[in-house]
């Protein structure tokens, strides 16, 4: 079986070899210059709709027009998109990126976990490297936005939204304090073994593992009512920046992010959401298809850490984990997906939602799972998340279906209407050894 | 036409009256798929408490009764070898299994294969994540020498035996002598260059061959020599960044090596990802470019080729047991999935037969809580609610997201 995409990859990759750069001279790239027009493109809106033989104009970094028999502008620069896909950028709702270099083994590479059980005003933006090797890769593979978060116990500081070609943090920064992530406690009990009765030990609680959950749960309860006490103050006797850290969400300015997989945390969440009048998302989501009709109901958001994850228990259906996506659309629950698993799968993001595809999505369905979801959940789907007028130009054309690794090939990609670089360090590496064995 | 659990004959037309006949009208089917590296259906996997650890037998712990066994299925699975994990140099004997998900521990393994052995290079080995390592060896120079060493007290055993057929029997060495005499075969967990190098270098030493190269992200960088020795290469298809020592991991590793000639297979290590190996197959299409068909051929024919077992499995031919992979779609799409997966000739996942039993377990279920729930009523004593969890073992090579009832038990722990 021939490959159809050989001949195409190959002439990108000519590309590179003829700019033969390392990824140090990767250069983000400058301000789109005049008017772009992206012509006889299959367009994936991200919202549903799919438009065939249509135009995209962008200008300063904005959708302008999309459509069919829409008039190029003279002097524009025109794309031909004949026989491709085009998409809009995908976004990582999740992620320690920028702050995890290598997870394992090299504590000084990691900044992603602060120590302590609150950290409510530490920002995740400050320690985001935009010079990781990890970020040129996962854009190579359309992820052209990130949320990235911190992690901890318990109160675990605030996240914020970046675009994925930048030379600085200020620069990348595409949304700022985006939420406040907190991790709720688990309510499993656990004895024995690894992982189980030390564990417990550890939590306090006097080794009840379920009492030293409640504890933890008073004690984010406690945070947030004397947060509340602080913010409505006009004089504060002393300033302290844990509690006035929390006034963007009390203001409705910021989501409470909580870190939940299990069916009781969820309903712990939604609870804490209700007591104080914040807007939640819920993180994890593992268990999430059993509560589908309640966390509908109660308009509570989802980021589903991982489609490519096995059944939670034993007594799951072999396939859970990919059908969930499909059940939460079913019950008309606002979900976004991701990938967890850092640095080992990041970049598969589209081949979560291509699984989810084949376990009970629409094409289009699992397409807003990974662009125009995430964005209404991150609050930024007034700029981004689907190719439609006044839009930011974050676009991305494939030679195929981007769900599938057959069709998933790159050959252009925009972040705010600047053509961006798709090379990366595995690139080059492969270059450098196609070199050392005459590999055409 | 499959008869006693092999591929009898192939072709159009073909008729028997007792034949079950199943409609493959617009699915694919293809040879089962081989997992060269798997941590499944074992009770433990690190025996990490000296350098050398021959005599360690994965087939002595296998595990019948986990569920992954099932859920490879599910994903079109066939054969997993289970391997030692990698916390030494010289790790224990492997054991190939077929997934006859029911089946006692010995009606697991595959029959008349060739024996195996884990070894590992590298961080792991150096047990680089531990905050006070104080075995032997830290450094990979160590970990060289721990092998010259091991297979010089081989050849020494050897001659002891030689002039004393009874003398005291070593089972430590045993299987090292058994590797020098072509007996038993290397599967070695590795990932950068120098050490894949001094590895070939030891086999030529010594006389064996390092018969496969696990993991291997940099393997396309000694593509060359290892073909010159002869060893097959399996290898993640895209991870990289986990550790140090696969920063240089790339997604275009399996292309280059296969570009330059080696057998190459795609491998799992991994309990989730092992279902999906017909999607990391795809990547290879995806980075690199290589056609469909050889990509299909590194989690099937491949893998077979490298475990010695290609006589048998790995593809559809004639007389090779009957392991095959009814598919929705090309296995090598996004949108593939298995509706029949079928072992010596038995259907052991069924797509349908699954949603029937998923009921029955889900009524089930619901009855055992009704049925507590009243007892609670009517004032019977309680226990507190206590999940069962799973224990995942792996290499401890990776990190895993935690699932909720699940432990994963890393040797680096």
């Amino acid at each position: 079986m021939k490959n159809k995409y050989t001949s195409l990859l190959i002439l990108t990759l000519a590309i590179f070899a003829f700019n033969a750069k390392a990824q140090e001279t990767v250069y983000p790239a400058g301000p789109q210059k005049g008017v772009s027009a992206i012509i006889h493109a299959t367009v994936h809106v991200g919202n549903g709709t799919v438009l065939t033989d249509a135009t995209i104009l962008f200008e300063k970094g904005k959708i302008t027009a999309v459509g069919t028999g829409i008039a190029i502008p003279k002097g524009a620069t025109e794309i031909d998109a004949t026989g491709k896909q085009v998409y809009p950028g995908l976004i990582l709702p999740n992620s320690s990126l920028g702050l995890k270099e290598i997870s394992s083994g090299v504590r000084g590479s990691n900044d992603f976990q602060e120590i302590g059980e609150n950290n409510a005003d530490i920002r995740s933006i400050v320690s985001y490297n935009t010079d990781s090797k990890i970020i040129n890769v996962l854009r190579s593979n359309g992820i052209l936005l990130a949320h990235v978060s911190p992690s901890g116990e318990l109160i675990e500081g605030r996240s914020s939204v970046v675009q994925l070609d930048a030379w600085n943090y200020e620069d990348a920064e595409y949304k700022s304090n985006t939420g406040m992530y907190i991790s709720m406690p688990s309510l499993m009990a656990r004895r024995g073994g690894r992982g189980g009765f030390m564990r417990g030990m550890m939590m306090g609680g006097g080794g009840d593992p379920l009492k030293a959950a409640f504890d933890k749960i008073e004690t984010i309860k406690t945070y947030f009512t004397e947060a509340k006490a602080y913010c409505q103050e006009k004089v504060h006797a002393n300033n302290n920046l844990k509690l006035e850290a929390a006034r963007a969400l009390f203001e409705g300015k910021q989501k409470l992010y909580i870190r939940a997989n299990e069916v009781k945390q969820m309903l712990l969440a939604i609870d804490l959401g209700k007591t104080f009048g914040f807007n939640i998302v819920i993180v994890g989501g593992g268990e999430s298809f059993q509560i589908a009709g309640l966390l509908a109901e109660n308009k509570i958001p989802v980021i589903l850490d991982e489609a490519h994850a096995l059944p939670a228990t034993e007594d799951d259906d072999v396939d859970q984990p990919y059908k969930t996506p499909a059940q939460l659309q079913k019950a008309g629950v606002l979900f976004a997906l991701n990938d967890m698993a850092d640095n080992t799968k990041q970049r598969n993001l589209s081949f979560n939602a291509g699984t989810a595809a084949a376990y009970g999505l629409t094409k289009e369905e699992a397409l807003s799972s990974i662009t125009l979801n995430a964005a209404k959940i991150l609050g930024i789907d007034n700029i981004t998340g689907s190719i439609e007028a006044g839009k930011d130009a974050n676009i991305l054309i494939s030679a195929g279906d981007i769900l599938d690794m057959r069709g998933n090939q790159l050959t252009q990609i925009f972040i705010q209407g600047r053509t961006v670089s798709l090379d990366n360090k595995q690139l080059q590496l492969y270059e450098r050894y196609k070199h050392k064995y005459g590999i055409k | 036409m499959i008869k006693g659990g092999k591929i009898a004959k192939i072709g159009k037309n073909l008729s028997d009256a007792t034949a079950t006949v199943v409609d493959g009208t617009g699915k694919h089917l293809s040879a089962g798929i081989i997992d060269e590296h798997s941590h499944i259906a074992a009770m433990s996997i690190n025996e990490g408490g000296q350098s050398v650890t021959s005599e360690a037998r994965i087939a002595d712990n296998l595990n019948p009764e986990d569920i992954n066994i099932y859920r490879q299925l599910s994903g079109g699975v066939t054969s997993s070898h289970i391997l030692h994990g990698s916390a030494n140099t010289i790790g224990g004997q492997t054991q190939l299994i077929k997934l006859r998900w029911g089946a006692n521990d010995e009606d697991l393994k595959f029959a008349g294969a060739d024996p195996f052995i884990k070894f590992a290079l590298g961080e792991n080995v150096k047990r680089t994540t531990s905050q006070s390592n104080n075995r032997y060896p830290d450094t990979r120079m160590g970990v060289e020498e721990v092998l010259n060493d091991a297979f010089d007290r081989a050849l020494d055993y050897q001659k002891t035996l030689k002039a004393n057929p009874s003398a005291r029997r070593d089972l430590e060495l045993e299987a090292l002598v058994e590797i020098l005499n072509k007996k038993r075969f290397i599967t070695c967990h590795s990932y950068v260059q120098p050490e894949i190098t001094y590895a070939l270098r030891i086999g030529d030493k010594y006389g064996f061959k390092f018969n496969t190269f696990t993991h291997i992200l940099e393997g396309y960088k000694v593509a060359d020599k290892m073909k010159v020795h002869g060893s097959s290469a399996s290898t993640f298809s895209d991870w990289f960044m986990y550790k140090t020592e696969v920063q240089d991991a790339i997604a275009y590793n399996a292309a280059i090596m296969q570009k330059v000639g080696l057998n190459v297979c795609i491998n799992s290590d991994d309990a989730e990802m092992a279902r999906r190996l017909n999607q990391e197959a795809a990547k290879v299409v995806k980075y690199g470019g290589v056609s469909e068909e050889e990509a299909l051929k590194m989690v099937t024919l491949n893998p077979a080729k490298a475990l010695h077992v290609a006589d048998k499995v790995g593809s559809i031919k004639t007389g090779k047991d009957a392991d095959v992979v009814l598919w929705t779609d090309n296995p090598l799409s996004i949108y593939a999935k298995v509706e029949k997966t079928i072992v010596d000739g038995i259907v052991y996942f069924d797509r349908t037969k699954d949603a029937e039993m998923s009921k029955k377990i889900t009524a089930e279920k619901t009855r055992l809580i009704q049925k507590l729930l009243g007892e609670k009523r009517s004032g019977m004593p309680m226990g507190r609610p206590m999940p069962s969890f799973q224990t995942i073992l792996t290499c401890g090579d990776h990190e895993h997201e935690d699932h909720m009832a699940t432990i994963y038990e890393n040797q680096n722990n």
